[in-house]
């Protein structure tokens, strides 16, 4: 995804909300984007989900987007279920694949004993549910999340966080915007301001932290995927085993990667790592994990 | 595109929308229809109805989903394909109303002095070209080509005078063509209703292309 040159106004006589904005969002990006209210940020977002044309610029897309609006109206006539599977198809899934997709989010989200409620008499934070649901019902090449997590309880934007981190992790690209600092911290690629109309780069967010650090034994060897959450950096040890050294933030879902999918791998040790540096001493070795 | 349709029709169909436009055409039918009259005469009176019924009803399927619940489907598949799909759910619904209203000419109809076959010919001719022309007006006087709500109703109103009153315009020629056959049973389908069709089906295409293109350089 490639913006360039980016100008946006409404009106010919408008005040320009964002002006010469670049921002190109490669694969496995997740990518945080800052700024006060009424900065532009949403605007920006608009058009990297393609919902808004730039005014000047050109804005480069993927051809399969997900987006979650800032605010999510409930005044359409349907229920939780019946929207997500009309989505699931738009986006190209047959009919059993998005039924089967839509029970998954609900499921998710615990609102599965809501699911034939009619979206108007949900909840705003339930509604907020099925908006995040409709976005990450199908594999989208960008996932757009405009202030997502507002509204969600806290069980669901940690599904969130993991969901939005793991698809980074698969080669997707993110880009989001929350008002909270902390938010998926270590995980953020790279980070951005919104500053009159001009979009800056900005610090983001505190280090990795702690590296975890996993050494698994493959069951043949061509057993580890290419790509596994968070990047993980890769030394073969002379015993045939691999050493998988990655950010604290990511070591989840790269565990979850490697146990997930019945390729066989086992677990043979893992430890925080204090520093980065290498030979740095290992904290502890707590469990073998199978 | 046949999800995004049906997407917007039940859209349209759960929210009630369709209700206003379907009712008065409904009840206009069966004022002006009396038993037993050529259906020529019929057809023409539906065909006239069914093309302010159209754009209304074009109306109702661009109109009827909020903003930002549009915007999710946008970026899932392109304001180009969301908006033709919301063209065509309007379309699909006109094409429903006017089977019924065909099929009710027909059931009270008397015996037509141009002939059966030409009647029935001739009727749906009419009826196509009224519905297509109703697409049009509807896809070129409501957003994303006219923004403005209020603008956009009168505008349709004033292109709905045009294309029903003005001489050589093709709601007119049909229209005509069909109430003179009703007098005197001669239908001139080579000559007035097949020209009309084609034009009409021009129009169509065109409104409908343009206000997809449209769709996709204004946005949202």
């Amino acid at each position: 995804m490639r913006l360039d040159g980016v100008g946006r106004r409404y009106g010919r006589r408008g005040p320009w909300i964002l002006r010469g904005v670049a921002l190109a969002v490669e694969a496995g990006a997740l990518v945080r984007i800052g700024g006060p209210n009424g900065s532009g940020k949403s605007t920006l977002l608009r058009i990297a989900a393609g919902v808004e044309r730039p005014t000047e610029g050109t804005a480069e897309l993927p051809a399969h987007r997900a987006y979650v609006p800032e605010r999510f109206p409930p005044a359409l006539p349907f229920d939780a279920r019946d929207y997500l599977q009309h989505l699931g198809r738009i986006r190209g899934l047959d009919a059993a694949e998005a039924e089967r997709r839509a029970e998954h989010w609900l499921d998710v989200f615990g609102i599965a004993d809501r699911a034939g409620t009619p979206l108007a008499e949900l909840s705003k934070g339930t509604c907020q549910k099925v908006a995040v649901a409709q976005a990450l019902l199908a594999d989208a090449d960008l996932l757009v999340l405009d202030e997502a997590w507002t509204g969600l309880d806290p069980a669901a934007r940690a599904r969130l966080d993991e969901e939005a981190a793991d698809r980074a992790a698969r080669g997707g690209r993110v880009l989001f915007v929350d008002h909270d600092p902390a938010r998926l911290a270590g995980l953020t690629t790279a980070a951005y301001e919104v500053s009159d109309g001009a979009l800056l780069p900005a610090d983001p967010g505190p280090a990795d932290g702690p590296t975890v650090r996993i050494e698994v034994e493959p069951a043949g060897s061509d057993a580890l995927p290419e790509r596994l959450p968070g990047a993980p950096r890769r030394t073969v040890l002379p015993d045939g085993s691999v050493r998988l050294e990655v950010a604290g933030a990511h070591s989840d879902a790269l565990l979850r990667a490697l146990l997930g999918g019945g390729r066989g791998v086992h677990v043979r040790s893992l430890a925080t790592v204090l520093e980065q540096t290498a030979g740095a001493a290992a904290r502890a070795v707590p469990e073998e994990a199978r | 595109m046949s999800a995004l349709i049906r997407y917007q029709l039940e859209l349209l169909l759960r929210s009630h929308r369709l209700v206003p436009p379907a009712l008065c055409y409904g009840v206009l039918m069966v004022l002006g229809l009396s038993g037993g009259d050529d259906p020529l005469g019929g057809h023409a009176w539906s065909a006239g109805l069914l093309l302010p019924v159209t754009a209304w009803l074009v109306r109702c399927a661009v109109t009827a989903e909020p903003a930002a619940a549009r915007a999710c489907r946008v970026a899932a598949v392109g304001a180009r394909r969301v908006h033709r799909a919301d063209l065509l759910a309007g379309l699909l619904a006109a094409a429903v109303l006017a089977v019924v209203g065909a099929a009710a000419v027909l059931a009270t109809g008397g015996r037509s002095k141009a002939g059966a076959g030409p009647a029935l010919v001739g009727g749906l001719a009419a009826t196509a070209v009224c519905v297509l022309l109703g697409l049009a007006v509807g896809a070129l006087c409501n957003r994303p080509v006219l923004p403005s709500g209020p603008f956009g109703i009168l505008a349709a109103l004033g292109a709905l005078v045009l294309v029903l009153m003005v001489p050589f315009a093709p709601a007119h020629v049909v229209v005509r063509a069909l109430v003179r056959a009703a007098e005197h049973g001669e239908l001139d389908l080579s000559g007035a209703v097949l020209p009309a069709v084609l034009a009409a089906a021009l129009l169509a295409a065109g409104a409908v292309a343009a206000a997809g293109e449209l769709a996709v350089r204004r946005g949202e």
